[in-house]
């Protein structure tokens, strides 16, 4: 890894740090690769295989038959499931000049309706898996719907000239995980993309020979970063599975010849629990690099991986979709596990501090290049979290000396009891290092006082039995007596949104639902 | 067969906080042997004076004199001081 060079540019009226071999925009990046890598395979999903020279011809002619339909500046949707016109939508709309709401498969038709009506796109585009839902989301705003093939596979507009990229374009916009209230439609743009692309390039080394596992859906900000454009980047490939699933997922990554896959540490875990099998370090000699993110990585999934695949880097990556994906990232060393919550120093040309005094906890704040210009939904909002240049994440930790940051806890997951603040990811760390308790989630919920109490959900490991004392007694000596919960009940499992963030709204509502008022 | 005061005061914790009814031994303390704070201690007395329909409060006419809410400690202590409020109040009434 070399050091990287930067320069100041002004971004969101501050100066960040942005690499000097940046491409002018995404459009020009994927020009960059097609001129360069004209026969390398750019991409391998269910439906097709295409090469760099391909995916630019095909760009094109999807962008021109978009442009021949929108004009630029647009806003359009699209309903897509997992496969190769859902990766190419970043690259389309970037040559087209227009925006794409990328709808979330996993949502139900209601949920794109009310979406569908804050964007309020000229067209809705879908794939054939996805036209009926978009037909119907789409009736009650009236907006029109058109099948993917119609556009993406258009004629040859060969008639039509592009504008130049534009660094500023917003290419996509995505809903953020909206684990409480309402989602945002974060804006997605090229000059973003493509510097979380260099950041994570310039630390993981990424390279052409790399061949890049693509499980999470193409409509998160993860792979959109991660994957879709750091391949791009550095002229490798991205397999899309047309089973995304972790059962099974060894093999089909064995068989692709996977170096490189990006996931949530809930996927992570099914992953080594479900494939004790034989599929190990032999079977996939090449896979070198995993990331994760978006919820904590439980100690117990990160050991087994780091034992199985000993030449596996594993890094640990703190982000937001506002940041397009990296903030900071730590690579895990299993003879020196992280603390908690560590998740190392910024990535290249980041900035990430503590609103607070020097040392102690506070929101984490984070500027530079690859942070969002806003939510498109809500520039009163905007306003509120983008401050001076700097990112308000809405989580809580602390940034030491060496610059390594910790996460204490989401600033809306703090518990407020009798004046002191309680960090939920903390108690859940301490449950967790009992043997008996595979997972745990502590949230807050009304007392018969008003107050807020500490309520724990776990999940025991097979065979073991609760024994709630010893629990008690544990966080009592490690965190305090304000921190012991009041109740600490057992599940099968931890409800979980769609990225595999632990649902806490949901174990919030049930424990008040519940709760004896006496 | 009427339920004890005991295993109604038992019922009442185990409600509120999930403690196992071994837990609840005569010496326990609230504090210290059941992890239970300040707030949590105050809530099981309000809880307890709902459900007996008492008055706990420290020098209330339910107590006896040698008896108080303040100095109540341990879970027997507690069990104690609803006995003998539930009777001081049988015999008001």
């Amino acid at each position: 890894m070399t050091d990287p060079v930067l320069e100041p540019v002004p971004h969101l009226g501050t100066i960040v740090q942005a690499f000097v071999d940046r491409p002018a925009s995404h459009d020009q990046m994927l020009q960059a690769a097609a001129s360069r890598w004209p026969d390398r395979t750019a991409v391998q999903a269910p439906s097709g295989t295409l090469t760099y020279a391909e995916l630019n011809d095909a760009v094109t002619s999807a962008a021109a038959s978009l442009r021949s339909r929108v004009a630029a500046g647009s806003h359009i949707a699209v309903a897509m499931s997992h496969d190769l016109d859902l990766f190419t939508v970043p690259f389309v709309t970037s040559r087209a000049g227009v925006t794409a709401l990328l709808l979330n498969t996993s949502l139900t038709p209601s949920g794109w309706a009310d979406q569908l009506g804050k964007i309020d796109p000229v067209v809705v585009v879908a794939d054939s898996d996805n036209l009926p839902a978009a037909t119907q989301a789409a009736k009650s705003g009236g907006h029109d719907v058109v099948a993917a093939e119609t556009v993406w596979v258009g004629d040859d507009h060969t008639d039509v000239t592009f504008e130049p990229g534009d660094p500023d374009q917003t290419l996509a916009l995505i809903a953020t995980s909206g684990t409480t209230g309402v989602p945002k439609m974060t804006r997605v743009t090229t000059g973003g993309l493509i510097h979380a692309g260099l950041a994570y390039c310039q630390l993981l080394d990424l390279a052409g020979t790399d061949r890049s596992y693509v499980c999470l859906p193409l409509h998160y900000i993860g792979p959109l970063s991660a994957q879709t454009t750091t391949m791009a980047l550095v002229g490798g490939v991205n397999i899309i599975p047309s089973d995304t699933a972790a059962s099974g997922a060894l093999g089909r990554m064995a068989a692709a010849g996977i170096t490189y896959v990006d996931a949530v540490p809930a996927w992570l875990g099914l992953l080594v629990r479900d494939d004790a099998s034989a599929v190990g370090a032999r079977a996939l000699p090449q896979w070198r690099t995993l990331i994760y993110g978006g919820a904590p990585m439980p100690a117990e999934t990160a050991g087994v991986l780091a034992r199985r695949f000993p030449d596996l880097r594993l890094w640990d990556v703190w982000g937001l979709s506002e940041t397009h994906g990296p903030a900071t990232a730590r690579e895990y060393d299993i003879h020196a596990p992280p603390l908690p919550g560590t998740v190392g120093p910024p990535v290249a040309g980041v900035e990430v501090r503590a609103d607070a005094e020097p040392g102690r906890p506070g929101e984490l704040l984070v500027k530079g290049a690859n942070v969002t210009p806003g939510y498109a939904d809500d520039p009163a909002l905007t306003k509120k979290i983008i401050v001076d240049g700097w990112l308000r994440t809405g989580d809580i930790g602390t940034v030491g000396p060496d610059g390594c940051v910790r996460l204490l806890d989401r600033a809306k997951d703090v518990i407020m009891r009798g004046g002191a603040n309680i960090f939920s990811v903390e108690v859940e760390q301490v449950l967790t290092s009992d043997p008996a308790v595979a997972e745990a989630a502590v949230y807050g919920a009304a007392d018969n006082l008003g107050e807020e109490a500490v309520m724990a959900t776990i999940v025991l490991r097979p065979g073991a039995n609760l024994d709630v004392m010893a629990l008690r007694t544990l966080i009592d000596t490690t965190i305090g007596r304000h921190a012991v919960p009041r109740r600490i009940t057992t599940a099968d499992s931890l409800p979980r949104n769609a990225t595999g963030k632990i649902d806490k709204v949901l174990l919030r509502d049930r424990a008040n639902e519940s709760a004896p008022h006496v | 067969m009427t339920i004890s005061i005991a295993d109604r005061v038992a019922a009442v914790i185990n409600d509120l906080f999930g403690l196992p009814a071994a837990a609840l031994t005569p010496d326990v303390t609230l504090q210290d042997g059941l992890q239970l704070d300040s707030l949590s201690i105050v809530e099981l007395q309000v809880a307890l004076e709902d459900t007996f329909d008492i008055d706990l409060a420290p020098g209330s006419a339910a107590l006896d004199a040698d008896l108080d809410t303040d100095r109540a400690q341990t879970y027997g202590d507690i069990v104690h001081l609803v006995q003998a409020a539930v009777q001081r109040q049988r015999q008001a009434s």
